[in-house]
């Protein structure tokens, strides 16, 4: 049975028009969610497209139309961590490349910020990676509660509380700089 | 609107003002379905033999008997857990569980089933691994008093905990058997009824003598107007309902504060006090308590099915530190962990970690030297009275947000508590046992977890 067969079984549009529409209405924000995460937009749009490709394999196990977009920005968290751990990795194993990795991944948009921002932006670079999602997810890109909650696989109570303490770490970390 | 808010909104604004458009997504044709080869086992053909639906409870009754003769040893301590001595390298002896469990992968790859390890609690070692049954991965762990009777709850893929959110979960009774470097794990699937799909689990906790089983849900939707939340207690043995209490309709009436955190279900979400009642923490039930201050409250499981908040009754109000890690209150529990619940094996006390400003006299951990003295610490405060019971941690300069306690295990009387004290970042964090100002350093479970680090999700990834 193709994937097209399962999606039509559970009510769902085929494969390839399911994702297409999804990812023209969320592309665009997700890419901005993984440039924030990453700093690198190349390698977020390489994570959104991991991550719907994913989606259009999964598609025919999906129970739920409504489930997809949730299933997209948890792939693309899940990505963004990968992507920063095997980052990580790299530098540890290389420590030489330190300097190199910080350098490529500033030139192309970082570079173009302004003090104030760079500031801001490496403030929130020092964040745990669950407290940086929730404020993207919830202060940027205006998604709900109970979405953000569904994208990070926490709940409801820890968005909450990410957020409150993210935000506590910035006033914290920018007033220490300032 | 505050600044910091404002100032972080700019900035995201300005590093992706230039993502105005996406690249093509090249789709490939249609594939025929293909299911991963590593979730699908071959079989030989030929009939199955259908042992399952009869042998299971069968097999998770002998299991429970056998658990209910090597737990009378247990009963002999206060509150059963105070076990059995471990020596440490030094030559001081410190009486903490040999084994924990946890999780065997990082929660957020679901692409390999999620099974179980036992650890030597001294050394960290890994034991014994457990897989799942074929096509699920384990998300939740808990454990009894015994420190060898744990249950487990598993999904369907999607793998890894941080898909779980949702599924319809099974559960198994997980136990050691051998000791030392022979101590293996072994699993029967309990009778105790799958949770229907569209259930997020808010907590699971097995009884100190391992023949209960208390599990907090709720619906998983964003539409919570008339959603409930529900405390079960089911009988390990049998599956059998033995309680339910619910909350009125709608998030405002719930009880039970806690959530996934790192995706795995919450095992600090309820605790048992002794066999026969379970503590969970509700906020702001005070008038004008603040919203991060808990009332920690008492369920006498005795008591008939009905409504969760008037059948329980409320105990104490724990105090908490502010949050963003302002440490000015004499001393309070972190409020980022309030809504785990952490008793005493004797059930007197509720446990924390937390700071403050108290001048208890603690040993010393220097941060920079001239500002003030703080306090980060362990402490127990009486279920009966509110009192605090003990106190124990550090007297140290360092401050703010980087500043995090939280307990993971404790004993019968809160003389000794396993957690992991994070004084800055540039000083190592302290995972170990805390028993009156001493400190013995332990190994950090699930070293390869990074998730570990971020906002204290240890605490669903083990069960002592």
């Amino acid at each position: 049975m193709d994937i097209d067969t399962r999606a039509r079984r559970a009510g769902l549009p085929d494969a390839s028009v399911g994702v297409t529409e999804l990812y023209q209405a969320h592309a665009v924000g997700l890419i901005k969610l993984g440039v924030i995460m990453l700093g690198d937009r190349t390698a977020a749009e390489d994570v959104v497209q991991d991550a719907f490709f994913g989606l259009y394999r999964n598609w025919g196990r999906l129970s739920d139309p409504v489930n997809a977009l949730a299933y997209a920005r948890a792939s693309v968290l899940n990505g963004c961590r990968a992507a920063l751990r095997q980052r990580i990795r790299r530098e540890r194993r290389d420590l030489s490349a330190v300097a190199d990795a910080a350098t490529a991944e500033s030139v192309e948009s970082i570079v173009l910020l302004s003090e104030e921002h760079r500031e801001v932006f490496a403030a929130l670079r020092r964040l745990p990676d669950r407290q940086r999602e929730a404020l993207v997810l919830r202060f940027y890109l205006g998604v709900s509660e109970e979405e953000t909650a569904r994208a990070m696989g926490i709940s409801r109570g820890t968005v909450k509380s990410s957020t409150s303490r993210a935000l506590a770490a910035l006033g914290r970390m920018l007033k220490e700089e300032s | 609107m505050s600044t910091v808010a404002d100032r972080t909104r700019a900035a995201m604004d300005a590093i992706t003002i230039q993502v105005d458009s996406a690249p093509p997504l090249p789709l490939p044709p249609p594939l025929a379905w293909a299911p991963r080869a590593s979730r699908r086992r071959w079989r030989a053909p030929g009939p199955r033999r259908r042992w399952g639906p009869w042998l299971a409870p069968l097999a998770a009754a002998a299991a429970v008997i056998a658990l209910a003769v090597s737990l009378v040893a247990v009963r002999g301590t206060p509150g059963g857990h105070e076990l059995v001595p471990a020596v440490s390298p030094a030559g001081a002896a410190v009486s903490f569980p040999d084994y924990y469990l946890t999780f065997n992968q990082p929660v957020s790859d679901e692409t390999i089933p999620v099974g179980l390890e036992l650890r030597s609690t001294l050394t960290g070692k890994t034991l014994s691994t457990l897989q799942p049954p074929r096509g699920l991965s384990f998300a939740g762990i808990t454990g009894a008093a015994d420190d060898r009777t744990f249950v487990a709850d598993a999904h369907r893929d999607p793998y890894g905990a941080f898909n779980s959110g949702g599924r319809s979960r099974t559960w198994y009774l997980v136990r050691v058997t051998g000791t030392g470097s022979h101590a293996r794990l072994t699993m029967t699937k309990l009778p105790v009824p799958a949770t229907p799909v569209g259930t997020e689990i808010l907590a699971i906790a097995l009884s100190p003598d391992g023949t209960k089983l208390a599990v907090g849900t709720a619906p998983w939707t964003a539409d919570t107007t008339n959603a409930k939340q529900a405390l079960t207690v089911y009988s390990v043995a049998t599956g059998a309902v033995l309680r339910t209490w619910t909350t009125p309709p709608g998030r405002a009436n719930w009880a039970i504060m806690s959530g996934g955190e790192g995706g795995a279900d919450p095992n600090t979400g309820v605790a048992w006090v002794g066999n026969h009642s379970l503590a969970f923490a509700r906020a702001a039930e005070i008038a004008g308590a603040s919203p991060y201050e808990p009332a920690v409250r008492v369920l006498d499981i005795s008591r008939p099915d009905g409504d969760l908040l008037s059948s329980s009754r409320p105990t104490t109000l724990v105090p908490t530190g502010e949050p963003g890690g302002d440490q000015s209150t004499p001393f309070g529990c972190d409020p980022s962990w309030r809504v785990n619940v952490l008793i005493t094996g004797d059930g007197t006390s509720f446990v924390c970690g937390g700071y403050g400003t108290s001048g208890a006299r603690l040993p010393q951990s220097l941060c920079k030297p001239g500002t003030a003295w703080n306090t980060v610490a362990f402490a127990g405060f009486s279920l009966t009275t509110g009192k605090e019971t003990f106190l124990s941690g550090y007297r140290t300069t360092c401050q703010g947000l980087a500043v995090v306690a939280y307990a993971v295990w404790v004993n019968a009387t809160g003389s000794k508590v396993i957690g992991w004290m994070h004084f800055a970042n540039s000083i190592p964090g302290k995972f170990g046992v805390f028993s009156n100002g001493s400190f013995r350093p332990l190994p950090i479970p699930v070293p390869g977890n990074w998730y570990q680090w971020d906002d204290g999700s240890l605490l669903y990834q083990v069960a002592w």
